[in-house]
């Protein structure tokens, strides 16, 4: 009880303590329109999230440290097999699909992210990274903070289930949708959505803003003439995914910031061949979406941040996998963006109860995105930050 | 922490007594069976009401004679079973045994017994995408069956000795020597105790502990258990130092002060709110309920939740968004479409689209419930669900809307409103809900009920327990 994470999910948390103010913006399309207008950069912001919490020494390869393959004798990718970024660090080889990324100057790379006294727990580190806090209750999500405190535009969600808390609002419900068929209403229920007026209390009115968002957004989005077909990225979610981002980005709906995310990296066990399969989908879909907005003129205006709730343990477990460890790289890509890496070196000989110590604090990587790239005071969205990170330009 | 319970918290799990002033109404009947079941039918609500609280509270706890379509409940269990094992052993995948649960659910004569499933099923959230197994996660779920009110330390063992479980959370690679931490974490944070209740140090001694257990695939037994794979070494777990076994983990677990505070919490998101959580001093006194025997009492905890004050007051009341499941077979059950009922098999991959396909939680943790069902895919997938049921598509016959209420003698009028709202809010409409229901009403029969059926499963009031 009295988690951080019941907390978050708990109504009277995600609203603020009033529900009944979502009622202030039952139509949140004009709304959104007017947030769009008022946003004169055009500069849009994909966040990915890996769910599971990906190992970063097997992602970003600290090839020539005897230490990193003492700790992994049977999961070391070996020297030869990296892609080199410099002459201690490459890239796991299925991330060939970046190689040009990195070598356009257009993928930056943090090593390191990670903050103090590390939680093991998938939902509670996830929690903390969605917070965008460490240990203060806050009422919504970091990007809905940023959303809601400091004009950074509109919040939508691409992907399958709960909207990740990440986005959560205090005032309204955030749009989300798997795929753009998702959202076409039958006739006979398109009349009835929403169609009766809300008696009761707070959560039965919060209930009725979302019937009404749900309405509006169906009605405001075109729909595909037919079903896509899923075999098309050949079972590539992630790609799925960009690709609906991708077609609403294309329509400049008014959404400045989207949000996907993958699972499957919590890698316990015979962890080489998921882990590969894995980082294949994430460079190769990341890298077709890049292309694809190229061809569209429109790469130039959006960043892609990937990021995961932690790294993995330092040595392998006894299942060739990696139990939950603690700091891990975060990746940045896009015509904007100063690529590079930062955030030093792994030290595998100074380990934190056998995890890697943070050495850059994710909320710096979070204020750099809002000032820099968003263009939004993060004061109101993190408190002060001192440190910044240099990431654009 | 706010709360909704205004009284002294020692109150509110006292049992309920109806008086003048708080009398065993229709109000009460819906609120149980909408709470603790899917929904009463019409026939289920008058025969509770004249009952009285207690034998309409025991036809909840233990079951009544009778499913929703006059069925013996015993014969509907004997029918399932027999195509549970039938699937079990066949070819097809899993679509099958999420058949028969979705037929338990509809037709069962003791519905709690399967929202209390539900509940397991969201507390050991084994997924299909990982464990490719239909035999193993049926058997998980049987499992699940037997001991759903069984003192929770057996669940526990149980749990931790399941094909699904040891493959789900990577138990079965835990060996001696090579140790895989992954079941022994979510075992204490999620299954046993909560976050905050436990150190570093309990979640590597745990993982010792349970070292040993592996799949097999014998004819008889699909898991293994071999002495020399088991760590014997002394662990401490929970400040208990002992050269512990899987059996020993789950008794010490069971025994500490948390485990009935999270089984109780488990129960309030069930069965109170999944959007309000209770303040510490209502949570810790349901959870004093449970704690039997340096163990955790389910039976007992479900028995004092179902008769307690707090279940039958207003406070909570409409505070619990109902699951895409819980919300389908409410419709299906309330809405009498049966027989011939809809094909389950057209109905179950809609909750896919509303967000809930049994056996494919998000992630170890389950489903997160409350508002978080309302996505709009969720909600678009809804609508289209009433709609469908209330088309020619589901098969439904046409006229079995207007024929309803005049098979219980309902009249046209006010008296149709309430009965249509009772069976699908739960309860009778506001003054200002009345008059836009009446207005439906008075369109052209017989489109005119399906389409205040379908609008009715639209409102919010329908979302709500």
């Amino acid at each position: 009880m009295g988690t951080r994470r019941q907390f978050l999910r708990s109504v009277t948390a995600a609203c603020g303590g009033c529900l009944g103010v979502e009622q202030l913006a039952p139509t949140w399309w004009h709304t959104v329109a007017a947030a769009a207008a008022a946003n004169t950069t055009g500069r849009r912001l994909v966040v990915i999230e890996l769910e599971g919490g990906n190992d970063g020494l097997n992602t970003i390869v600290p090839f020539t440290d005897d230490l990193y393959y003492k700790a992994r004798p049977s999961l070391g990718i070996m020297p030869d097999q990296v892609l080199k970024l410099n002459d201690q660090l490459g890239m796991h080889p299925a991330m060939k699909p970046w190689q040009k990324f990195w070598d356009a100057g257009q993928l930056a790379i943090v090593e390191n992210c990670g903050y103090p006294n590390p939680n093991r727990s998938h939902f509670e580190s996830m929690d903390i990274w969605h917070a965008g806090q460490l240990d203060s209750i806050v009422p919504a999500g970091w990007l809905g903070r940023a959303a809601d405190n400091a004009a950074a535009g509109e919040l939508c969600y691409v992907g399958e289930g709960a909207v990740p808390h990440a986005l959560s609002r205090r005032l309204r419900a955030v749009p989300s949708l798997g795929r753009l068929a998702d959202l076409k209403l039958l006739p006979d229920a398109a009349d009835v959505l929403a169609a009766t007026a809300a008696a009761g209390d707070d959560l039965a009115a919060a209930v009725a803003v979302r019937l009404q968002s749900a309405r509006d957004l169906s009605a405001r989005l075109p729909m595909p003439k037919e079903e896509p077909n899923p075999a098309a990225q050949g079972g590539n979610e992630l790609a799925d995914r960009l690709g609906v981002i991708r077609a609403l980005l294309e329509q400049d709906q008014p959404f400045r910031i989207y949000y996907t995310s993958l699972g499957g990296f919590d890698t316990h066990a015979a962890q080489a061949n998921s882990h590969e399969n894995l980082w294949e989908d994430v460079s190769t879909g990341v890298a077709g979406f890049l292309d694809g907005l190229k061809a569209s003129k429109l790469s130039e205006g959006v960043a892609v941040f990937l990021f995961s709730e932690f790294g993995r343990r330092v040595h392998e477990n006894g299942s060739v996998g990696t139990d939950h460890g603690a700091a891990a790289p975060v990746f940045l890509l896009g015509d904007g963006v100063k690529g590079g890496l930062q955030g030093g070196l792994p030290n595998l000989a100074d380990l934190d109860d056998d995890d890697l110590r943070y050495q850059i604090d994710f909320r710096d990587v979070y204020a750099t995105l809002l000032t820099d790239w968003l263009s939004v005071d993060p004061v109101n969205v993190l408190g002060p930050r001192e440190k910044k990170l240099t990431l654009f330009g | 922490m706010q709360t909704r319970w205004p009284h002294d918290p020692a109150e509110a799990w006292r049992p309920y007594e109806p008086s003048p002033a708080d009398p065993w109404d229709l109000t009460k009947v819906l609120r149980l069976h909408r709470r603790a079941g899917f929904g009463a039918t019409w026939a289920e609500a008058q025969r509770d009401l004249a009952a009285g609280h207690e034998t309409a509270i025991g036809h909840l706890l233990n079951g009544a004679p009778q499913g929703p379509d006059g069925r013996a409940g015993a014969a509907i269990d004997a029918f399932a079973d027999a195509m549970s094992e039938s699937y079990r052993a066949g070819s097809e995948g899993l679509g099958g045994i999420r058949q028969v649960w979705f037929f338990r659910m509809v037709f069962s004569a003791w519905p709690l017994r399967e929202r209390m499933l539900l509940a397991w099923h969201n507390h050991y959230a084994t997924s299909e995408s990982k464990v490719y197994d239909k035999e193993a996660l049926t058997d998980q779920h049987l499992s699940q069956r037997k001991l759903w009110r069984s003192p929770v330390s057996q669940m526990q063992l149980a749990m931790l000795r399941d094909e699904a479980t040891l493959t789900w959370l990577d138990g079965a690679q835990n060996l001696r020597g090579s140790i895989n931490e992954n079941l022994a974490r979510e075992f204490l944070e999620l299954f046993a105790l909560g976050v905050g209740n436990f150190s570093e140090a309990d979640v590597k001694d745990a993982a010792r502990t349970l070292t040993g257990w592996q799949r097999v695939y014998e004819r008889t037994r699909r898991v293994k258990y071999t002495e020399a794979l088991h760590d014997p070494g002394e662990k401490a777990i929970l400040g208990q130092k002992g050269a512990w076994h899987d059996e020993d983990l789950a008794r010490i677990a069971s025994a500490h002060p948390a485990a009935a505070r999270r089984i109780a919490w488990r129960l309030w998101r069930t069965f109170v709110s999944d959007v309000d959580d209770p303040s510490p001093e209502l949570l810790e006194g349901l959870a004093a309920s449970m704690r039997v025997n340096g163990d955790v009492d389910v039976a007992r905890g479900l028995e004092v939740l179902l008769r307690s004050r707090l279940f039958h007051s207003d406070c909570y009341a409409g505070r619990r968004v109902l699951s895409p499941v819980e919300w389908v077979v409410a419709a299906l059950r309330v809405g009498q479409t049966f027989p011939p009922h809809p094909d389950l098999a057209e109905v179950i991959p809609l909750t896919d689209r509303m967000g809930q396909w049994l056996f494919q939680p998000p992630n170890v943790a389950g489903w997160p419930g409350g508002l978080e069902w309302l996505t709009d895919p969720a909600l678009v997938a809804r609508a289209n669900f009433a709609a469908w049921l209330t088309s020619d598509a589901s098969q439904v016959a046409a006229d079995h809307w207007s024929q309803l209420p005049a098979r219980y003698g309902v009249s046209p009028g006010d008296a149709e409103i309430d009965f249509w709202t009772c069976l699908a809010w739960g309860r009778t409409p506001t003054a200002v809900e009345r008059g836009p229901l009446a207005a439906e009403l008075a369109k052209p029969q017989p489109v005119a009920r399906a389409r205040m059926f379908r609008t009715l499963l639209c409102a919010p009031a329908a979302q709500l327990a």
